[in-house]
């Protein structure tokens, strides 16, 4: 399981949510309303199922959901 | 000494401004501004508006929420002219069709706007409208020539036409309505307001023009953290809250989580709630962890500013019952009128429904160049056959309980509340219909999501794409279903009652 494969997962999910957005690992998701409070409830729960992980609420944080990086980042650190 | 009623608004401004000068009346994430830098920001864009626009014309303002937003607000106001807030994150073609409807040809905004506006439309930086030049008499002078009647802002709102239509509302409902507002919620100097609503909603007028109009500091909550609940929690903590104007699906985005057993913001003292049925058991979480807390509901379209009812909350509801809408604020007249457009007496016992009517002062202005569809609502009040009152019909059915409380029932028509939102589905089905491939269709609110049923073979992605270029994006379907034909009943009209159906079959 390495950090690509999880990056494409999480861009792969961003784009269900919202397909036409061009976005890369570094754009800043919550700063540029790519992910609302919905939709971050959905990548949240998808990203749980996916890697059978469980995030905690006080986890959901801007430092750890600010681009797809530091998601990925923080995915791997429970995996 | 003359004693005189104020004309506008802007005395709310200018009273706060030389009581509480330097006292903190807005800030957002990057910034603050006390009540004398408003003023002062204010005057320096008034006067330079006042070079390039008539009085009584809307100016669209194109910025997200901010205190320079904040600014251009207060600079349209003085400058005698009504302000529109434009969500810059709408597609730019619902941007193109508030602005055809505006007929207004420059807007307020930064550099980054022009790639949001059609083409012909200028964009007036606010950075160059912030530029001090001689003004302040002019300004003054402006000031002293508005009349209550005068436009205050323009909200738009889905129309079920799929034209959204822009409500006007004058100096004279919002005082009328906040001067109220203000004595039965008892918000005073010493609040701190954390603003949830957008500026393009009518939530937002209540936190807006009370903080101004007490002295009151109004804190602007970064969209973002409603993406981050906990987050969200730990800026009302450290801010120091202390009232909360709120939409009920905001409220919620909060106590389904259960963050308040680990965080309670500790100053919340008010909460005010509006926008959909709140379900109870949220309600009882909130109550549970703020037992002394003032907790209403308001209720009211934004055709008669903000709201027409309240409704103290006190102590726990059984998950089954429901929370009144209750008494009408003092200076306005809420009833329900029958089919027959006959009054429904609080004292009859059978409980009939009827539609939500409001009289009063406080009833907008109606649509801009839009008299089709004020004529359709606003109209003279049935009871009354001597003289001119004109009434806002709602389209909500309502009834008195059995406490003779007034409760909400239902929508009278194909009007939803989603995610805070107030959208007409025909809205969406008029957007579907002019892409083409498509034939009948029609919009069907189910589990708190928007299904479109389309005749005709064309791909869900495609019509979804050319959805999200037309409607903002909470009025996109959540699920395209396609069918051969659409249903019809008996009397040629489409038969929702069986597409329900066939909803509750697929899923």
């Amino acid at each position: 399981m390495g950090v690509k494969e999880i990056e494409k997962k999480i861009m792969d999910i961003i784009k269900e949510i919202n397909e036409e957005i061009e976005i890369d690992e570094s754009t800043l998701l919550l700063e540029e309303e790519v992910l609302d409070s919905v939709s971050m409830l959905y990548l949240v729960t998808e990203l749980e199922n996916e890697y059978k992980i469980q995030i905690p609420l006080d986890a959901v944080t801007e430092d750890n959901f600010k681009n797809i990086d530091s998601i990925v980042k923080y995915v791997f650190s429970l995996i | 000494m003359l004693v005189y009623r104020e004309k506008n608004v802007v005395s709310y401004l200018r009273d706060s401004y030389i009581k509480y000068p330097l006292k903190i009346a807005c800030s957002d994430e990057n910034d603050s501004i006390t009540y004398k830098e408003l003023w002062e920001a204010s005057h320096t864009i008034a006067g330079n508006l006042l070079k390039i626009t008539n009085k009584n014309t809307p100016i669209p303002i194109l910025m997200k929420k901010s205190c320079v937003a904040m600014k251009a607000l207060w600079g349209i106001i003085k400058a005698g002219a009504c302000y529109v807030i434009i969500d810059p994150m709408l597609p730019k073609e619902r941007i193109r069709q508030i602005l055809e409807n505006l007929s207004v040809k420059w807007v307020i905004g930064e550099e980054s706007s022009i790639a949001k506006v059609p083409e012909g439309t200028k964009v007036c930086s606010i950075s160059t409208l912030m530029l001090r030049s001689e003004g302040d008499e002019i300004v003054d002078k402006q000031i002293g020539q508005i009349c209550d009647i005068d436009p205050l802002y323009i909200m738009f709102t889905s129309g079920s036409t799929g034209i959204p239509k822009g409500i006007v509302a004058n100096h004279r409902s919002v005082m009328d309505f906040i001067d109220y507002f203000i004595e039965i919620f008892h918000i005073r100097a010493n609040d701190i307001i954390a603003n949830q609503a957008p500026w393009d909603f009518d939530v937002s007028i209540k936190d807006i023009f009370s903080s101004v109009r007490v002295g009151a500091e109004l804190q602007i909550i970064p969209k973002k953290y409603f993406s981050l609940p906990v987050q969200l929690v730990e800026f009302l903590e450290k801010k120091k809250v202390t009232t909360l104007i709120w939409a009920v699906s905001a409220l919620c985005i909060i106590s389904t989580r259960g963050i308040l057993d680990h965080i309670r913001p500790s100053g919340i003292q008010k909460i005010i709630f509006s926008g959909e049925v709140m379900p109870i058991r949220q309600y009882n979480i909130w109550r549970k962890h703020y037992p002394q807390a003032m907790i209403a509901n308001v209720y009211g379209p934004t055709e008669i500013t903000c709201n027409c009812t309240y409704f103290f909350v006190h102590g726990f509801y059984d998950e089954e019952g429901e929370i009144p809408i209750g008494e009408a604020f003092p200076n306005e007249r809420v009833f329900l009128l029958d089919e027959d457009e006959k009054l429904i007496e609080k004292e009859e016992t059978e409980h009939r429904i009827g539609e939500i009517c409001v009289s009063g002062t406080a009833v907008t202005a109606g649509y801009y160049n839009n008299a089709k569809e004020s004529e359709k609502s606003f109209v003279q009040n049935p009871l009354n056959k001597s003289y001119r009152e004109i009434i806002y019909k709602t389209g909500d059915m309502g009834y008195y309980n059995k406490d003779k409380q007034l409760c909400f029932a239902s929508r009278k028509d194909y009007q939803i509340k989603h995610m805070g939102h107030r959208i007409e589905l025909s809205e969406i089905e008029k957007a579907i219909s002019s892409i083409p491939g498509t034939g009948l269709s029609c919009c069907i609110y189910q589990n708190s999501e928007i299904y479109a049923f389309i005749e005709g073979k064309i791909e869900e992605r495609r019509i979804v794409m050319a959805l999200k270029k037309k409607l903002p994006v909470y009025m996109v379907p959540a699920k395209i279903l396609n069918v051969d034909t659409i249903p019809l009943n008996k009397n040629g009209k489409i038969d929702r009652k069986k597409l329900k159906e066939w909803l509750v079959e697929a899923c």
